[in-house]
């Protein structure tokens, strides 16, 4: 008996030391991927046709296509011999935690982690791959220098840019986006339609609301901070953070007299009723975007594309949306200082490095951004008369159909302003009115985006930690129950700004913005 | 059940005075195995790590890897300066204590007194629809509760708000989740609707083990309900209200018994009651990882460590003094 538990001891002993031996293993043994050939051969003996499985990481949370299925992904596969697993981010701190541990997959697609993943550590830079195995592969200079990093590399190009040429070129189709307010246009029939000509008019509308409709709430605030302040920013002609150019000189938002006039606006909205505190609060766009569609908002401060989409999302209801006019003060103004919005990394753990610039440069093509943003030419899209615009066989804005056909998103990968704005060129719709109202008011200029500190710098440190101080504080100013109150937490924050380094950041900005001029020039 | 165990120990190599150390190592064999997994799990995973805490001094980037936590230059106590000085640190650490704190003083009793309660109840169907009852809530992720608390307390859609409207009870809604001043009662009475029936458990398995001879000795004394849940349940719970009180001393920053400090906060938590609710520990988490700023994240939660090493020595000398018990 004793011997037989000696024996059942010493065994368990040997498989758990072995199990920790395995699990330490496998890892490595993994490593040699099928695909590393360029994936033409699949194991053992398979065929060369068999597409290339790259792995994505999608650093958004909320990227609806959770897979690479449907029609389009599927041309795309045919056409370059390429198809996706695809990771969506759980929440934003997943990629940061990813890049720590140097887990990467071999490609990664981010917009806030850009300047984390611009290194030659986490990935490789676009132009040795290029020389290396696409030398066909040209893309213009203003797209390089705006993705270029402090070493001289880029590591990716940012979609959703568009060169001024080729604004120029698509003027009259392709309009700027930006932040606006969706009405319902239902209840501003019953009101009489009153003009909103001013932010004066603006304020009576809401208190309009507020005596006609007491259940309702006048405004609701969708919580990206750039739709949410973003309506009223313009019309007070102010950036809402960030570094911004006054005069040739760079300075901090926070500095800017029109950005303190902006929230003491807002502010008197809260104070009259007009914006709930718990507003606030919200944390995903669901919790306020259901305020509209249950009937309970009569405005929503979203984006230029609200009012169609409320309304396609109210239709069972029977609401309509309308936007409001874009510019109602003299003051307003309309920058554009960004240079893309996300990029596609090809990491250093990339197994076919190859293979992934040859798809970069498919999605970046004419060809490839058409068919992943619009769909396929003569079945989902055609030409109107002139060429000009895009004209769907399918409602374009429709997330269900965007989700079965798989296209829209993916075009988000490569595709550039131009050919995003294009597709939304839809005359007669709210959108399309919008955007071009707000085009003829919009200057492009991205060298002041380019004033960006490189990440674990000094400056980057302080400006994250003025963002997250706006992000904290901003509610005890836009909730001050009186203008007094308002201006003087407005000030606390400014005061907290320059304890944290905002005049050394400001300094490093207008150092900076010299050496970025030249590069542009 | 006793004389199991002794027959078990008999078998045990226990005499070993005047083997050799050889012998000796020999004969427990078995139980070195057994030590030697343990000791070695903690090392791996408890002691090594423990040199991280050097890029706490360090200015160490994530790029340089496990080799850049010897390698990168020396930076004293900056980061510690930093923490200090920073706007929100005496919240952060005012918020941290209190919300544990808090926890510890109502959180505690409450399943103690479920438990005594629950078998004093007469109706066995009672007993045990409000034993699941109150047990349930404990596999509800905090993710669902925080959507629930949304749903009940919201100041504009929330069940409660329109229910004490509708009745006249109030005029305006109360702001339970935005009112920084209502975070601490929330925060400690989401954990204990959450974690109390499941704590009942252990309680009530302490209750269940009283000899019944002692009830009836008691009741023959003349003692009445009160006097026997004081004279006989409570003595007897003791050990386990021992044990448990130390386990939740341990974990005191945590949450201590009902924990999940950080869920609450990371989940019930935003911009405007953020004054009552952030905590060190959220906060390292949001510099360490959404700005990657590891070194400083580090010096964060070892001033988080320090504070937990005072409090779990202090409370155990209290522990030791009042109740005669202690971890150590």
């Amino acid at each position: 008996m004793k011997k037989f538990r000696k024996i059942l001891l010493t065994a368990t002993a040997m498989l758990l030391v072995m199990s920790l031996l395995v699990a330490c293993g496998s890892n490595n043994a993994s490593k040699e991927s099928p695909a590393a050939n360029g994936g033409k051969t699949e194991g053992n003996g398979s065929s060369s046709s068999e597409p290339v499985t790259l792995n994505l990481f999608v650093d958004q949370p909320w990227w609806p296509f959770k897979d690479w299925s449907g029609d389009i992904p599927e041309e795309i596969t045919k056409r370059t011999g390429i198809r996706l697993n695809v990771t969506v981010a759980t929440d934003e701190k997943q990629l940061p935690i990813m890049l720590a541990s140097g887990d990467l997959p071999d490609l990664v697609v981010t917009s806030t982690q850009y300047q984390q993943m611009s290194n030659s550590e986490a990935a490789y830079p676009w132009q040795e791959l290029i020389d290396k195995y696409t030398p066909d592969f040209k893309i213009d200079h203003d797209r390089i220098a705006v993705n270029t990093v402090s070493d001289g590399n880029y590591y990716t190009i940012r979609n959703n840019f568009s060169t001024a040429e080729e604004w120029k070129q698509h003027e009259k189709y392709a309009f700027s986006n930006g932040a606006a307010i969706a009405v319902r246009s239902d209840l501003m029939e019953e009101m009489g339609n009153p003009e909103v000509k001013s932010l004066e008019d603006l304020d009576a509308l809401f208190g309009q609301v507020k005596t006609k409709y007491p259940d309702m709430i006048p405004l609701v605030l969708t919580p990206t901070p750039t739709w949410a302040k973003g309506y009223f920013a313009q019309n007070f002609g102010a950036m809402i953070s960030g570094l911004i150019e006054e005069n040739g000189k760079m300075l901090y938002a926070l500095n800017t007299q029109e950005l303190k006039d902006m929230y003491l606006y807002m502010n008197q909205l809260y104070r009259k009723g007009y914006i709930k505190a718990e507003n606030l609060a919200y944390k995903s766009e669901d919790q306020a975007k259901q305020l509209a569609t249950t009937g309970k908002a009569f405005a929503y401060a979203w984006d230029t594309s609200g009012a169609d989409r409320l309304t396609a999302a109210t239709q069972q209801s029977g609401y309509s949306w309308e936007v409001l006019p874009i510019k109602i003060s003299d003051n307003f103004k309309h920058e554009r200082y960004d240079s893309g919005w996300q990029g596609v990394f090809i990491t250093r753990n990339n197994k076919d490095p190859e293979a992934s610039i040859k798809l970069v440069q498919f999605l970046m093509s004419d060809e490839g951004q058409k068919l992943a943003m619009w769909g396929q030419e003569g079945t989902d899209w055609n030409y109107d008369e002139n060429g000009n615009y895009p004209v769907f066989q399918y409602n374009f804005t429709d997330e269900d159909i965007r989700l079965q056909k798989g296209v829209y998103y993916w075009g988000l990968l490569g595709g550039s302003a131009v050919t995003e704005q294009l597709a939304y060129f839809n005359p007669g719709t709210q959108t399309t009115k919008a955007n071009q109202e707000l085009s003829a008011l919009t200057t492009f200029r991205p060298e002041i985006g380019m004033v960006r500190p490189d990440s674990d710098t000094e400056e980057q440190v302080i400006s994250t930690n003025i963002e997250n101080l706006i992000k904290n504080e901003e509610s005890k100013v836009l909730l001050a129950n009186s203008e007094e109150e308002a201006i003087k937490a407005y000030e606390t924050i400014v005061e907290q700004a320059n304890k944290i380094g905002m005049p050394i950041l400001e300094a490093w900005a207008n150092e900076k913005y010299e050496q970025v001029k030249e590069l542009f020039e | 059940m006793k004389t199991n165990t002794n027959d078990a120990m008999r078998e045990l190599p226990l005499n070993w005075q005047g083997d050799s150390l050889g012998r000796r190592f020999k004969k427990q064999i078995a139980f070195q195995i057994f030590v030697w997994f343990g000791l070695a799990f903690l090392l791996v995973f408890s002691y090594a790590p423990m040199f991280g805490i050097l890029i706490a001094f360090k200015n160490y980037k994530i790029s340089s890897g496990i080799s850049g936590i010897f390698t990168s230059e020396w930076v004293g106590l900056r980061y510690f300066r930093e923490l200090v000085r920073d706007y929100n640190f005496p919240n952060l650490v005012r918020n941290t204590l209190s919300i544990s704190v808090l926890k510890l003083i109502f959180s505690f009793p409450v399943p103690i007194i479920l438990a005594i309660m629950l078998t004093e109840t007469r109706s066995a169907f009672m007993k045990r629809f409000v034993q699941t009852a109150s047990y349930l809530p404990h596999f509800i992720s905090w993710v669902i509760v925080s959507g629930m608390a949304y749903a009940f307390f919201s100041a504009e859609t929330g069940l409660v708000n329109n229910l004490l409207i509708s009745l006249h009870m109030i005029d305006e809604p109360l702001k339970i989740l935005t009112d920084p001043n209502s975070f601490w009662g929330l925060a400690v009475g989401s954990a204990i609707w959450k974690e109390a029936g499941w704590w009942t458990i252990i309680f009530l398995a302490a209750i269940a083990g009283i000899d019944p001879m002692l009830y009836e000795a008691a009741e023959m004394d003349g003692a009445g309900r009160l006097k026997r849940i004081w004279h006989v349940t409570l003595p007897g719970m003791k050990a386990a209200i021992v044990s448990v009180l130390i386990l939740s001393i341990g974990s005191i920053l945590g949450g201590g018994l009902v924990g999940s400090n950080f869920e609450q906060v990371m989940l019930l938590g935003n911009s405007l009651n953020n004054d009552k609710s952030q905590i060190i520990q959220t906060y390292a988490f949001n510099v360490g990882l959404a700005q990657g700023r590891y070194a400083f994240a580090a010096a964060v939660d070892l001033v988080q460590s320090v504070i937990a090493v005072i409090l779990v020595v202090s409370s155990n000398a209290i522990a030791k003094k009042v109740a005669g018990s202690s971890l150590y």
